[in-house]
């Protein structure tokens, strides 16, 4: 059973079940006991029962059959999909993997998720996930902590931790994350799959709960382009209920794909000098290199440049991200709704407090206060205004690059490899620090992608991120395709369930 | 602490009150200001709420454009300065009446500034910055609990600040008032401080008569009546000024008005004043009111307090004081006119003002009428006037008349008709009465003859008593005259 | 390094309605320190940008709905799972003012 779920793409169960070739019930029940066991030795889920799940699922394949009977192919027919715990699905617990929110049944479906179930997914759960987004290593869940499918001892990366694992391991073919600073590239990287942070504005994020409103996007996680191209076509496109959502209507990158030539002929790729340096391993820089040379075999052109500003990406996403999440994190006060402190003898101001405190994470509060301390009163300008003005002012130098005729920026996605459980939970600068490469994409808006390029020597998986200019998600696909096609790596992690 | 009238000139003399208002006014809009929950008055607690508006997870604001419209009408009116690009931000404060922890509001680049408003001493208050931000819930308070209700929670509110330019409390009363005739002749908010769409902070502080620097201020939180703002910040100049004469020193302090004992009260100082926090708002772009939008909406300005006023007095030849009581309220203006439409050249709009401005007010008034479900409708009052500008009834029947129409809601018409109010002016019944009059008074008659020309008042009394009222004044004073002439003839 | 006081952290916490445990504000103190430490790398670069620049005045215009009113009878699920509830209304400990 597990093996005919995993083995399949979207793309084929789609096809199947738009073909009548594939009962909605078999492929729920297969993606129900892949989960279950899966969830069991890697923590991919929260709040995960089974049952519930089952009923849901029963009603889904009930409006799913009305649906496909006036409506032929479905875009999502029948497609097993897990859901980051960050996004509204009404009637379900949305915690964010957080305890604060731990009762809380989400009342409206978020923009992406009224789409999935138009385009005929099913929904089969809600993923693990650093609390709020906050983490690059699912440690900070107040759901315990998702284990790498490729060793378990290791982090799966965050902070769609549980998304990646699961998508990794086979339990569906995709599953929706949100990226904030690397939060879906940084995890599909570490678990050996593909993950896309489209272009700020391109996807709604009305019912993703907000981390930095100006960072946040929501992606697809996939083991293959095809099927990430599937999912972002989905559900990318304006929505009147995000303000910061672009008008664009997006054109099928799908389709694209098939139609656009079949090399990479007059694509010019940037690596970055200030990247190779300090703090990455010599295994992912020699991963990378190699992976170069296979887009240089597709017809690209490899070239160096230099962004000196992109050394202050890390302190200045901190200070913007965290300002954003303060007051973002101001509405878990324990009046609406949430888990309110059990003490019913407080006043009211204890009860915020102590309900705050009892609910929020470590992490959480940290980047609380650091956001809190870096707007209040005598610090805004030397911290939050500066951060803003640095911010432009890297935006303007990846435009010039741009400018000059790049099409895409190639890095490393993570400078290590994944690693071990609870390495970097005591140090929080130096968790901070293996955002570097991904962050400057939510810093500038910019779409990026993260494929896998193989492992190190400890098997652990390698991922590239490539970058590319606004609203050009189509180039990412289309050159990341180029290379799954010619490497076809190798996907599957093994002994799992050993 | 001294009191009264002459307290406070005496204390005028010594001291200058300084006073800014900082004025909250809700828009008459349909729908919150960045969700689409409606904004009626008067539903069970938090049936007007959506996702949006209870601050729920994940949630994100969309610009209502009829506030932003309402927000520019406002700027046109005062004469603002209008930024082309303005910017919401995050005020961020932990209250139970705040879902998201955070008001949107606008503050260093709000949409307007440097406006103005000129009051009847012809004396302009500027208007520092007028600003677009949306209002927060309600608190109510039981003895062990209080509750949350967020039906006002994203109501369109505009803020109005004052310059520190208000010399006392009668001012600052009169600004407000000017405020209100604004926004109820733009037709953007009901203007109702009673009911709270209109709400007002002062900032008070005073100092001695040719100081330049300015004196510690205090802030006087929710004034939700005209008298209020007037008796806070008279009971607030007193206070300090006491502070000051026996040597101590005005904190500053934010202070919340007790309406029953009529004294402020120290609500925090200055040491726990909140730190907002304020940034841009990431989940709103700008705020754009380029040329085109800003020519659109000057469009559709109405004839605003000050040129209606100014108008009555040119085209009618109105008095100041009776043009500016006529345009202190659109609706009254609008009746005024209403009316003049009605009648004819018989009846002058010095005499419709006069009756507006004394019976109708009067009524109006004492009988709590509003302008949408008034008892005399201009037709019914136009048909009064006339039948007095023709004579056909008295003033003094028509006052009368007035009474029964206020009293009882029936036409002019009907009540002259129903109780034979017409004028008499028929000659032959003026007669016998005067006659009659005359043989009864044969003593005034003889004093009249004998030069005291003021007892003919009185004989024309007595024949007006005799018709109940009812006879052509004028009539009444000739026959009388030609009776007593024929009468000392004949004597 | 840079410190960052006790005092401060205490008062950052408070402003955020955290309450801290004698062995938590330290943690944090130390960890603060060290970010804000790292953090301050910003404030010795330079740019060339105006000095009244703002990056929000780069973002466009944001959208304006029409003014429609929409019922979303979302309350009552709300109030399902809300804390505590009495009648429609939210409850809260006594606010003194
Ligand atoms: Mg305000
Ligand atoms: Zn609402």
């Amino acid at each position: 059973m597990i093996r005919e779920a995993s083995s399949r793409s979207a793309l084929e169960i789609s096809r199947a079940v738009n073909e009548g070739q594939l009962r909605l019930e078999d492929m729920a029940n297969a993606a129900l006991e892949s989960i279950d066991a899966g969830h069991k030795v890697l923590n991919t889920q929260v709040h995960w029962n089974r049952a519930e799940v089952s009923d849901s699922l029963k009603e889904q394949i009930k409006t799913l059959e009305s649906s496909l009977r006036s409506k032929k192919n479905l875009p999502l027919a029948g497609v097993p999909f897990l859901i980051k715990d960050n996004i509204m699905v009404a009637g379900e617990i949305a915690s964010c993997g957080s305890r604060f929110l731990s009762n809380h049944r989400a009342a409206y479906d978020a923009t992406v998720i009224t789409r999935l179930k138009a385009a005929g997914a099913l929904l089969c759960g809600r993923t693990n996930m650093d609390e709020f987004g906050m983490g690059s290593s699912n440690e900070n869940s107040a759901y315990g902590p998702v284990r790498n499918p490729w060793n378990k001892e290791y982090v799966a990366g965050g902070s769609s931790g549980g998304a990646a694992a699961a998508v990794s391991a086979g339990l569906v073919p995709v599953a929706l994350g949100s990226d904030t600073g690397g939060s879906i590239r940084q995890p599909a990287s570490f678990c050996g799959i593909y993950g896309l942070k489209p272009t700020y504005g391109r996807v709604s994020r009305y019912g993703l709960v907000a981390y930095g409103s100006s960072f946040d996007q929501i992606g697809p996680l996939a083991r293959s382009i095809r099927d990430l191209a599937l999912v972002y076509d989905v559900i990318a496109g304006p929505d009147p209920l995000d303000s910061t959502s672009h008008n664009l209507s997006a054109e099928s990158s799908l389709e694209r794909l098939s139609a656009e030539p079949q090399d990479l002929k007059g694509i010019k790729i940037a690596t970055v000098r200030e990247y190779l340096g300090d703090g990455l391993n010599p295994e992912v820089h020699a991963a990378f290199q190699r992976a170069l040379e296979v887009y240089k075999s597709r017809g690209a052109t490899i070239v160096d440049v230099s962004l000196p500003l992109l050394k202050l990406a890390i302190p200045t996403y901190y200070i913007l991200a965290t300002a954003e999440a303060s007051a973002n994190l101001a509405r878990f006060d324990g009046v609406r709704y949430g888990v309110r402190t059990q003490d019913p003898n407080l006043s009211l101001k204890e009860m915020y407090t102590r309900s705050r405190s009892e609910g929020f994470g470590k992490e959480v509060k940290q980047r609380i206060m650091l956001g809190t301390y870096v707007l209040s009163a005598g610090y805004y300008e030397s911290f939050y205004g500066k951060a803003g003005r640095i911010r432009a002012a890297i935006r303007q130098e990846l435009e010039s690059v741009f400018k000059g005729g790049v099409h895409l920026i190639a890095s490393p996605t993570a400078p290590t490899t994944a690693f071990r459980l609870e390495q970097k939970t005591q140090d929080s600068l130096s968790m901070y620090l293996s955002d570097v490469y991904t962050i400057v994409a939510n810093l500038a808006g910019l779409p990026a992608l993260s494929h896998p390029i193989g492992c190190d020597s400890q098997g652990l998986p390698i991922g590239l991120q490539l970058m590319a200019p606004m609203f050009d998600e189509n180039i990412l696909l289309r050159s990341a395709l180029q290379y799954e096609e010619q490497e076809r790596p190798d996907l599957q992690p093994r002994g799992i369930f050993a | 602490m001294k009191d009264g009238a002459s307290g406070y000139k005496s204390l005028l003399e010594r001291y200058e009150p300084v006073i800014g208002l900082e004025v909250h006014c809700q828009l008459k809009t349909e729908s919150k200001l960045f969700c689409s929950c409606k904004t009626q008055f008067g539903a069970a607690p938090n049936q007007n709420t959506c996702p949006v508006c209870l601050g729920l997870p994940g949630v994100l604001p969309v610009l209502n454009r009829q506030a932003v419209d309402y927000a520019v009408l406002m700027a046109i009116a005062v004469e603002a300065k209008i930024r082309e690009k303005s910017v919401f931000a995050r005020k961020q404060y932990f209250y139970p009446d705040l879902p998201k922890g955070y008001q949107i509001t606008q503050y260093d680049l709000p949409y307007c500034e440097n406006g103005r408003l000129q009051l009847d001493s012809g004396r302009s208050i500027l208007i520092e910055r007028i600003h677009m931000e949306e209002d927060a819930g309600k608190n109510v308070h039981g003895d062990n609990a209080s509750y949350v209700d967020l039906n006002r929670a994203g109501i369109p509110l505009l803020e109005i600040v004052s310059a520190p330019t208000i010399e006392g409390p009668q001012e600052a009363h009169e600004y407000l008032r000017k405020l209100r005739a604004i926004v109820r002749y733009l037709d953007i908010s009901d203007g109702n401080m009673e009911e709270g769409s209109i709400r007002c902070d002062a900032n008070v502080s005073i100092r001695r008569r040719g100081d330049k620097k300015l004196g510690t201020r205090t802030e006087i939180k929710n004034l939700n009546s005209f008298k209020s703002v007037e008796r806070a910040i008279t009971y607030e100049i007193f206070r300090q000024a006491d502070l000051l004469d026996s040597g101590e020193k005005v904190k500053q302090v934010t202070l919340l008005f007790d309406t029953a004992s009529g004294r402020t009260q120290v609500m925090r100082s200055k040491e726990d004043s909140h730190d907002y926090r304020y940034f841009p708002e990431p989940d709103l772009g700008l705020v754009s009111i380029d040329s085109a939008r800003l020519k659109a909406i000057k469009a559709k300005i109405p004839e605003l307090p000050e040129q209606k006023q100014i108008r009555f007095q040119t085209a009618y030849g109105l008095s100041e004081d009776d043009a500016r009581q006529l345009t202190d309220e659109k609706e009254l203006a609008a009746f005024f006119e209403a009316i003049l439409e009605k009648v004819d050249a018989k009846v002058s709009p010095k005499i419709v003002a006069n009756w507006i401005l004394s019976e109708y007010l009067r009524e109006h008034n004492a009988r709590h009428w509003t302008w949408d479900k008034p008892s005399i409708d201009a037709e019914n009052f136009a048909s009064l006037l006339r039948y007095l500008g023709e004579g056909t009834i008295s003033g003094k029947i028509a006052k009368g008349v007035f009474e029964t129409m206020a009293e009882s809601g029936t036409s002019a018409e009907s009540i002259i008709k129903a109780q034979g109010l017409v004028q008499i002016s028929d000659g032959a019944a003026i007669r016998t009465i005067v006659r009659q009059v005359i043989d009864e008074n044969r003593d005034q008659v003889a004093l009249y003859l004998s030069g005291k020309e003021k007892v003919l008042g009185f004989l024309v009394g007595q024949i007006m008593k005799l018709s109940q009222g009812r006879f052509n004044p004028g009539l009444a004073n000739q026959y009388l005259k030609e009776a007593i002439d024929e009468f000392s003839r004949g004597a | 390094m840079s410190q960052i006081e006790a005092e401060t952290v205490r008062k950052i916490a408070q402003l955020a309605h955290l309450e801290l445990s004698a062995e938590e504000l330290a943690y944090y103190q130390n960890q603060l320190a060290s970010i804000l430490d790292y953090m301050g790398q910003l404030q010795s670069v330079e740019l060339s940008l105006p000095s009244d620049w703002r990056a929000e005045l780069e973002n466009p215009a944001s959208p304006e709905r029409e003014d429609h009113a929409v019922d979303s009878a979302v309350i009552d699920r709300v109030l399902q799972t809300a804390p505590r509830v009495v009648g429609t209304a939210f409850q809260v400990p006594r606010i003194i003012e």
